[in-house]
């Protein structure tokens, strides 16, 4: 329904656009948005098309493979499932209602029963609360012996403390190094069968180091909220989808991901884990708190191990919005994810493509330009609209309606429904997220646990200065960015001399 | 009387928070709770007879499908909230049995079993009761010195994003001047006074034996009528034939223009037209630069002459001539005096 009013709307203004529309006066505002259009939705071509050979040629050969090879282990074992490879669960859960921690552990104790191997659930928790309720799902589900339950219970110092006491608790068990180590928030549920469908890979691929899946989100909010995650995750679904051609992901997502064993294991992939840092010139050292899916990411990436995007097995992620407005909690959730990118992404471009490959690294390098070119759009339409006529305003209007319309159906490539409220929150998040994701490159050092609710707002040093200087700075590159854009739109003149151009 | 168990949920919540509804009368009114735990419970409503940090009794409403629950608590209130509206009661000296029945409450319901009368029974006679836990204060991970060379290392940078800043803010500056306060022409022609020669009456051009600079009453151009009369056009100054109007050869008709002569004994002016706005902020003497399309060094000159007086259609009322009379015409005398092949040539000007 709201497609349809999106497009009537769409049609209600082509069909009263101003005939000052249909011709720009200004040739730069057509060579502005035209060039920045290019090169952005040519992009977000490449990433579709990517996506689709991934999903539609490439995958389904390994996913055949994968079953036979499931097949055959089955005929060779036949039913003694004691010979199957082990499975350590670790779920992390802090002050996550209780509901959905149950859901969690339900789901997951039932997945662990139907995956018929051996399983270890390791439970990392802070709360008496949440052990007591976890034992009683445990009890009441009765499970085989060789399903086993772990509490890792411990002060609440963060999720980073958390996950690697888990994986120490893991590493005490011995797995064996093609063990696998499925690593997930407590917020996330196990499919039925994910465990089935992904394990497979681990044999097939003897160089994987780890895979992660796609996401969808049942959301405790308002419409928006709940559109707005399930975008995020069908956007996040074709990206992944693109970068799994090459086997290097952008993240080895917190809320699922399965690691094998001899890497989980590691020692410096422990350390990385609970203490992970970064040396920025202006904030000092910045020890992270959050993104340790960013840390693990950047330790496979570093040792150019091979990691997999399972597209066809989905996690569904339980999101409770951190505030009830749709405004304060997208910026809440932005930020931290933003955050988290921002502070992972700069290590691994100076990686370089060598290392990396050229087009994981071009994507991280992307994800540092694609902050600032959302901004040009709107920024030149304002400029032209005050320097040569307001129709301008009209023009971009069009422009995005249109444009966001027809990114919003090549989300039909991943999703069997898409809604007609995308165009708008698309436009939102790249606009409004572009501005978030500029205050949250200049402030590093900003970071919230959220339901901790423990915030770092600065490095060490005085940090009133520090947050001077990164208001400063943000200021000034905003600022460099209008100016720019205010000379190239001719709201600005330079004079002759500077400008080597004539006049006009 | 201070209670014997507190329940805190500031830093280590103690108990998982529920949002099954559950009901709350205090003072003889019944809500129903949208959050609660074995610590307190929020209620989405206005409550106007207790005020925050008040202590009253309170009935809990636990509703099942084949009974009820009935428990008698204290609490105490912590905020009542107008605005949205909320408020929310801790509670207060639990009985272990009531902590007891409770969790077991919460519990069953999470992990999904089905309670019956006889299950609560029983829970509510067992004892359960625990000791709080110390709070264990979280520490800053994050202590580290700052030595002198990230200290240097900063500062030159902010020295370098100062002077950016500076630089960025000049550039501003000179781009608001630009754009608003330097008045410029694009519609300036290099210029000299010129004459047309007029034939008297129709008839062939011929053109007389050309020269560089013709001196007064030099003859020009002949025009020769059917009849054979002939009448030669003279140059009324020291001139230069500057264009044919009517070429050699073909038949002009009387009074039509037949060649343009210019000055020769005159510099080349610059002429401009401005907006009459824009030109009335212009003074006689005024500096300006003056760009010649393919040479990169502007030419400096001076405002010689504003002339705000409209054209003569526009006098008369003519259409074309009411657009023309918001112009004014400027003449620009250059410092350097341009060649002779600049004349007639398109030049933008920029007044100083």
């Amino acid at each position: 329904m709201y497609l349809t009013l999106y497009i009537l709307a769409l049609l209600a203004l082509l069909v009263n656009a101003p005939a000052g529309v249909w011709d720009p006066a200004a040739r730069e505002f057509v060579v502005i948005i035209g060039v920045v259009g290019l090169w952005r939705y040519g992009w977000g071509f490449v990433h579709l098309l990517r996506s689709l050979v991934y999903r539609r040629l490439v995958f389904p050969r390994w996913r055949r493979a994968a079953e036979l090879l499931a097949a055959s282990d089955a005929a060779d074992v036949g039913e003694a499932a004691g010979s199957a490879d082990r499975v350590f669960l670790i779920i992390t859960s802090f002050r996550i209602r209780a509901e959905t921690t149950a859901a969690v552990y339900r789901a997951a104790i039932e997945e662990a029963i139907r995956y018929g191997g051996p399983v270890t659930i390791v439970a990392s928790i802070v709360e008496l609360a949440d052990q007591r309720l976890i034992k009683a799902i445990f009890a009441k589900l009765r499970p085989p012996e060789d399903v086993r339950l772990v509490f890792v219970r411990l002060a609440p110092s963060g999720k980073r403390d958390a996950l690697a006491a888990a994986l120490r608790a893991v590493a005490r068990r011995r797995p064996r190094p093609d063990d696998a180590v499925v690593v997930m928030d407590g917020d996330s549920l196990l499919a039925p069968g994910a465990l089935a469908r992904c394990l497979p890979f681990l044999r097939l691929m003897p160089d994987l180091a780890g895979l992660t899946t796609d996401e969808d989100a049942i959301t405790d909010g308002g419409l928006l909220i709940r559109h707005w995650h399930r975008l995020r995750f069908a956007q996040r679904h074709m990206l992944m989808s693109s970068l799994g051609l090459s086997r290097r992901l952008l993240v080895m997502t917190g809320r699922m991901s399965i690691y094998r064993a001899e890497v989980a294991t590691h020692p410096d992939f422990i350390e990385i884990v609970r203490n992970d840092s970064l040396e920025h010139w202006r904030l000092g050292r910045i020890s992270f708190l959050t993104g340790e899916d960013k840390s693990t990411w950047f330790w496979l990436l570093e040792r150019g191990l091979p990691m997999l995007y399972v597209p066809d097995v989905k996690i569904w992620t339980i999101e409770e919005p951190p505030a009830r407005s749709f405004f304060r909690a997208s910026t809440q959730l932005m930020l931290r994810w933003f955050g988290n990118m921002l502070r992972g992404s700069g290590r691994a471009i100076e990686l370089g493509p060598r290392r990396i490959g050229l087009f994981t690294w071009w994507c991280l390098i992307d994800q540092r330009l694609s902050m600032w070119t959302p901004l040009i759009g709107p920024t030149a339409a304002i400029f032209f609209a005050l320097a040569v006529s307001p129709t301008f305003l009209y023009t971009y209007l069009l422009w995005v309606a249109l444009t966001r319309l027809v990114l919003t159906l090549g989300l039909l490539t991943v999703r069997e429904r898409i809604s007609g409220l995308y165009p708008l929150l698309l436009y939102y998040t790249q606009v409004y997220g572009a501005l978030v994701k500029t205050y949250a490159l200049f402030r590093l050092d900003r970071q919230r646990w959220t339901r901790q609710n423990i915030a770092r707002g600065s490095a060490r040093g005085d940090g009133r200065w520090h947050e001077i200087g990164s208001t400063f700075v943000h200021t000034l590159a905003l600022a460099t960015l209008v100016v720019v854009i205010a000379f190239l739109t001719g709201a600005l003149e330079l004079p002759p001399g500077l400008s080597g151009l004539p006049l006009s | 009387m201070q209670a014997q168990i507190a329940h805190e949920t500031e830093i280590h919540r103690q108990h998982i928070r529920l949002r099954i509804p559950i009901g709350v009368e205090i003072d003889g009114t019944r809500f129903l709770t949208d959050d609660w735990s074995l610590g307190g419970f929020g209620v989405s409503n206005e409550i106007t007879s207790r005020q925050p940090g008040e202590r009253f009794a309170v009935r809990l409403f636990f509703p099942f499908e084949e009974f009820e629950i009935i428990l008698r608590a204290d609490c105490q209130m912590v905020y009542v909230d107008p605005d949205i509206p909320r408020f929310g009661c801790k509670f207060l000296g639990l009985s272990k049995g009531q902590l007891d029945l409770f969790r077991y409450l919460v519990d069953a319901y999470l992990s999904g079993e089905i309670v019956s009368a006889g299950d609560v029974l029983a829970i509510a006679a067992r004892e359960n009761g625990a000791e709080l836990r110390a709070r264990i204060p979280v520490q800053d991970p994050f202590a580290e010195e700052e030595g002198l060379g990230r200290r240097l290392k900063r500062m030159l940078g902010y020295t370098l994003l100062g002077l950016a800043a500076l630089a960025l803010a000049g550039l501003v500056a000179v781009g608001v001047r630009e754009k608003f306060f330097v008045i410029k022409a694009e519609n300036a022609v290099i210029w000299v006074p010129v004459a047309e020669l007029r034939a008297p009456y129709g008839g062939k051009v011929e053109a007389l034996p050309r020269r560089d600079i013709y001196t007064p009453g030099d003859g020009v151009v002949q025009i020769r009528n059917g009849q054979g009369r002939v009448a030669v056009l003279e140059s009324p100054c020291e001139c230069v034939l500057l264009d044919w109007l009517v070429p050699p050869g073909q038949y002009a008709r009387t009074g039509e223009a037949v060649a343009v002569l210019a000055a020769a004994d005159k510099p080349l002016l610059v002429r401009a037209r401005l907006p009459i706005d824009r030109a009335a902020r212009l003074e006689v003497g005024q500096r300006a630069e003056i760009y010649v399309p393919g040479r990169r060094e502007p030419v400096l000159a001076q405002v010689e002459r504003i002339d705000f007086k409209p054209g003569l259609a526009a006098l008369r009322g003519e259409a074309g001539g009411a657009a023309a009379s918001r112009y004014a015409q400027v003449v620009l005398r250059p410092d350097r005096p341009f060649d002779f092949e600049d004349l007639g040539t398109l030049v933008e000007v920029r007044f100083l």
